[in-house]
């Protein structure tokens, strides 16, 4: 959820908001590269009886651009489809589930897959089938069996997989939007408070995930696997959108509501917490509504980002070079907008061309990992963020010490970093179900009989 | 070519300096909508609501939306007959 409620308008409408984009060289199948958009935050595994789902009136897709315009050359859609089985019920299962085709399950959902290239959209999948959501150990016995099951096969070597996982992204949530607090530095910040260990806000929370594996040809700009970093042609830039109908009618007494017209892109993402932190609120929904090509609009709030500015004020005295630097973000600008070029990082480019474009970029051409830091680039593992952006990748500490001024060197050796720039941290780790081995490599949903809420303070 | 120095990189990812002066050119509302609803006499399906919606009612300016399409069309007597009959003169 690191771009989840993070705008106005869509933090009203969760079935539409793009919370994560992931993209990466999968580790187990290296001749493949694995995209993941999630979407729906913050779900309680309690949340019955109409538990979460993916919106039939929400236009779901993941794009590439493979070309350096910052424009999609690929895309793939995805729509669901929702069904009662059974109109004289109000449950969501008369049953236990046993399987994606149980009829017990009283709202099933299938969906389709459309690849968009070359002006040509071509259906690569229909009739797939969501898996229940983890609603507890009666009605869905054995999750992990019923979410195998929804791995779906599609033709020329793709894997799709749609439906309810854990929430894989963790962050000190009620600290960070508490004025910028990080609970290990408490005693440093403006406001002091008791140095504690980070919470995760994240914790026993579900989110909703549309996952892809394909082959690396499928992204690519001459239909090749590259095995050269340096070339151009290795890199891919990635993001992902939600668009609605134009046009919603409500008519009286009639429920549920008609759509019409063509569909208006009302949420986006590529890196994580670029609308979150870095746009100001009042352009957000703007923002989600824009496309990356357009970013140009926005980039001043990266080469100027408030979050630099704002972390010595909150902090007093302890980023005194920080507060002291007043050059454009150069380094930001070339993570998040055009991708680093060759001889700054040696043997790594990301480069995707001079548009300005918040875009995941992925050079597929960096093989996975052997022994994987969740730190990725910055701890000298090339695989890892901002080489796109692999489920365990702890993007806020990485955010957090670049926007502190970890990577200014990298375009501005005469700057030094503050001593407490490499020690940034909220303190969080992932406290949810285990990231998987395989696909879609988030772990499986919390479920709503096994999991406790929270514990209440005011 | 790509200069691998780094007053090179700067220049290649110094966006910075040019997004400033760019900052003040957000897409217009007027640019994104002419962009998306290029006018079209096909609003395709015959089935569903078709609806129009009036834009402004000085210029006549009246945007149509069924199925997938938009369509924008100018017919101020039209705009001024609708808002009268929503009691706006």
């Amino acid at each position: 959820m690191s771009s989840h409620r993070e705008a106005p308008e869509i933090s009203k409408d969760p079935a539409a908001d793009n919370t994560d984009v992931y993209a990466f060289v999968s580790p187990d199948q290296p001749d493949t590269v694995t995209l993941i958009a999630n979407y729906l935050p913050f779900q309680n595994p309690q949340g019955g009886p109409n538990f979460y789902e993916f919106g039939d009136d929400v236009l779901y897709e993941i794009h590439i651009c493979n070309a350096g315009s910052a424009k999609a050359d690929v895309t793939y859609q995805f729509r669901f489809q929702t069904k009662i089985r059974n109109a004289k019920t109000f449950l969501y299962n008369t049953g236990p589930i046993t399987s994606i085709d149980d009829p017990d399950w009283n709202r099933p959902q299938t969906y389709s897959v459309t690849r968009v290239a070359k002006g040509k959209s071509v259906l690569i999948g229909r009739g797939l089938t969501v898996p229940p959501v983890n609603v507890g150990v009666r009605s869905t016995p054995n999750y992990a069996n019923l979410a195998a099951q929804a791995i779906h096969r599609l033709p020329g070597g793709r894997r799709v997989f749609a439906g309810q996982r854990a929430e894989g992204f963790f962050v000190d949530l009620g600290s960070i939007f508490d004025l910028a607090g990080l609970r290990p530095v408490n005693p440093a910040h403006l406001i002091p408070l008791a140095a504690v260990e980070g919470v995760n806000g994240t914790q026993a929370l579900n989110v909703h995930s549309i996952a892809l594996q394909v082959p690396t040809s499928d992204l690519t700009r001459d239909g090749k696997r590259p095995n050269d970093v340096a070339d151009p042609a290795s890199v891919i830039g990635v993001w992902a959108s939600a668009s609605r109908r134009a046009v919603t009618i409500r008519r009286d007494h009639a429920g549920n509501p008609v759509e019409v017209g063509p569909y208006v892109q009302v949420s986006r993402l590529a890196n994580p917490l670029f609308n979150e932190v870095i746009v100001p609120m009042s352009r957000k929904d703007e923002w989600n509504a824009t496309d990356p090509a357009q970013d140009s609009a926005f980039a001043q709030y990266v080469s100027q980002p408030e979050l630099a500015g704002l972390l010595p004020v909150v902090y007093p005295g302890v980023f005194p070079n920080l507060a002291a630097y007043t050059k454009p973000r150069a380094d930001l600008s070339a993570i998040l907008l055009t991708g680093i070029p060759a001889g700054i990082v040696p043997g790594f480019q990301n480069f995707t061309g001079t548009t300005p474009a918040d875009l995941l970029r992925l050079n597929v051409a960096v093989p996975p990992a052997n022994s994987p830091n969740p730190l990725g680039l910055v701890a000298g593992d090339p695989a890892g963020f901002p080489n796109g952006r692999r489920v365990f990748d702890d993007v806020v500490t990485v955010e957090l010490r670049a926007v502190a001024g970890l990577t200014i060197p990298l375009v501005d050796p005469s700057f030094t970093p503050d001593g407490a720039t490499s020690a940034i941290k909220d303190g969080t780790s992932n406290t949810n179900a285990p990231y998987l081995d395989t696909f879609p490599y988030l772990g499986h949903p919390a479920g709503g009989y096994q999991t406790k809420p929270g514990t209440p303070a005011a | 070519m790509i200069d691998p120095t780094r007053r090179g990189f700067l220049a290649v990812s110094g966006v910075g300096a040019a997004a400033v002066a760019a900052a003040a050119l957000a897409p217009s509302a007027e640019a994104i909508e002419s962009a998306a609803s290029a006018p079209s006499s096909d609003l395709g399906s015959t089935d569903g609501p078709l609806v129009a919606y009036v834009d402004d009612v000085a210029s006549g300016r009246i945007t149509l939306v069924a199925g997938d399409s938009r369509a924008v069309v100018t017919d101020r007597a039209l705009a001024t007959s609708l808002a009268r009959k929503v009691g706006r003169s």
